[in-house]
């Protein structure tokens, strides 16, 4: 479980503080998307949760363990952290080289090192790719590398900041398969992100955050019902949402619908009774 | 330790005298300073040009900025003042190089500390140095902030995928910038075609003669800021002939006995 507790931060010391009293419980298996538009201080929060920042004010804890008593390379153990643009940091000759990297920091044997990077770049369809420069793989190509020399040390918890950006519809498709995945697989994931529509999808649990302080916590489903909230993140609704808010106002349905199938059917009933 | 790099070089516009100094008095300033730090090698002679050159640093309220600059890079100057003790085989000789670096860096936060990066374009284009060469030297200051960024996102990425750089002997450590010095080489070069692109597509042809929106106007302020600092060059160069640390160490065993 990671536990935030009365966390204040700023970067500069008399600066103003960019993160404010932020009280969070995240438990084991829980699919989390933290929200808001830029600046919020999103990304800010996630990096106190492997440790690359130390709470000016309040506590961390991951798994009971203050974040401020342990360096960065034990956390991470734990906290899986893959950044906005994580292709900016490879480096390797070899594909192989960029996913076992992280194995040799942690000091794993050659063994385990040579059995997890095969497994895990077989899971991400780029065992071809083993002996070839990253620097050739296609955009989604790289995105899934960075994913996988990430994943390949089993993190407990795996941030993602900024998944979907600059990603394509297919990739954004195999996105969604990776997390769950890794939902399945009983990981703890946290996207930190302001695509609404990819949200949309996953309905994970949604904190909202605004001016560094959490505005929101709680389903995805409720908060986009509520345009209000929303709007003062600097977000707007999912296209699903809107048109369920425009169809309402019309006084053509009642309550909502939570997907796309739904949305076909409540339509093609309405189309019908005119129809008729 | 790679994070504050760039402050060294970051300009802060303020009020201050020196801040309203013409760019190119103050470039002709500093580099009459540069000529005499590598022209002397007397330790008192380079504490004797710092203290100059701190208390203008003073004057444009940047003395500070320059102290944290310094202090991030002070294990570069304990590798100079080693490897020179290695080759020389004395403290008193070795640190005349740590001093003349030190130097470097005062005199060049005495320029880059107080001068607008604008205006040390336009600077460099008064000298009449052809276009291609001033704007990539005003581009390539501009990015100094911009790549410290990238540096600090990359050192993060890394460190969370269990890079400990404060770990093993000096040659270890080298070796662990390895995972860091090459994202950012890459990073580099992809955004120099980047912004050169942009440039193309706003216009900028090193061929065509251009005029400027603000021009640089000499005052006689400037003229007096330099004719001071040239005054204070020369007395320094003359006095050096007369008096070194030796013969002032020379001076007080005398007076001992």
């Amino acid at each position: 479980m990671i536990v935030v507790e009365n966390l204040y931060f700023t970067y500069a010391p008399q600066g103003d503080y960019v993160l404010k009293n932020i009280n969070l419980e995240i438990g084991e298996g829980e699919l989390i998307a933290i929200m808001g538009d830029n600046g919020a201080g999103k990304t800010t929060l996630v990096k106190h949760f492997n440790g690359l920042l130390k709470p000016t004010l309040g506590r961390v804890y991951v798994d009971d363990v203050d974040t401020r008593d342990v360096p960065i390379s034990e956390l991470s153990r734990k906290v899986g952290m893959i950044f906005q643009y994580p292709e900016k940091m490879f480096f390797s000759e070899r594909v192989w080289d960029e996913v076992a990297f992280a194995l040799r920091n942690f000091g794993y044997d050659e063994a385990s090192i040579n059995r997890l990077v095969q497994k895990i770049l077989n899971i991400f369809w780029l065992w071809k790719y083993r002996d070839s420069s990253p620097f050739i793989l296609s955009g989604g190509e790289q995105r899934r590398l960075a994913i996988a020399s990430v994943l390949v040390w089993n993190p407990k918890y795996v941030v993602m900041d900024e998944p979907t950006a600059g990603q394509d519809a297919v990739q954004r498709e195999i996105l969604l398969q990776i997390i769950n995945m890794m939902v399945s697989q009983g990981k703890t994931v946290i996207l930190v992100t302001h695509d609404v529509e990819f949200v949309a999808e996953i309905r994970p649990r949604v904190i909202l955050m605004s001016n560094g302080e959490v505005v929101y916590d709680g389903e995805a489903t409720r908060l986009f019902r509520n345009p209000g909230i929303l709007e003062s993140a600097g977000l707007t609704q999912p296209i699903l949402f809107k048109l369920e808010s425009r169809l309402r106002d019309q006084g053509l349905i009642e309550g909502g619908f939570n997907t796309i199938d739904e949305a076909a059917k409540k339509i093609i009933s309405l189309l019908g009774d005119e129809r008729l | 330790m790679m994070r504050n790099i760039h402050e060294l070089f970051k300009y802060e516009s303020l009020n201050t005298p020196l801040h309203h100094i013409d760019p190119r008095s103050k470039l002709a300033t500093i580099f009459i300073y540069l000529v005499l730090t590598i022209i002397l090698s007397d330790i008192m002679h380079l504490l004797i040009i710092l203290i100059i050159i701190l208390s203008q640093l003073a004057i444009g309220r940047a003395l500070r900025k320059f102290a944290k600059g310094l202090l991030t890079l002070t294990p570069f100057l304990v590798l100079i003042l080693i490897l020179n003790y290695l080759s020389l085989g004395s403290v008193s000789a070795s640190l005349v190089p740590v001093f003349r670096f030190l130097l470097f860096l005062a005199i060049m936060d005495l320029f880059f500390l107080t001068t607008d990066p604008d205006d040390f374009a336009l600077t460099l284009e008064s000298l009449r140095l052809p276009l291609t060469v001033s704007l990539s030297f005003s581009l390539a200051l501009r990015f100094i902030p911009t790549m410290a960024e990238q540096v600090n996102e990359i050192v993060e990425a890394q460190l969370s995928r269990g890079l400990k750089l404060d770990q093993g002997n000096f040659f270890a450590r080298i070796r662990k910038y390895v995972p860091i010095l090459i994202p950012i080489i890459i990073l580099s070069i992809k955004r120099s075609i980047e912004v050169a692109e942009s440039l193309e597509i706003r216009g900028v042809d090193p061929n065509i003669k251009r005029i400027h929106y603000v021009a640089l106007k000499l005052s006689m302020r400037d003229i007096v800021y330099f004719l001071v600092n040239l005054g204070l060059v020369i007395v320094v160069y003359l006095a050096s002939s007369y008096i070194s640390s030796e013969s002032l160490i020379a001076l007080l065993h005398f007076s001992k006995i």
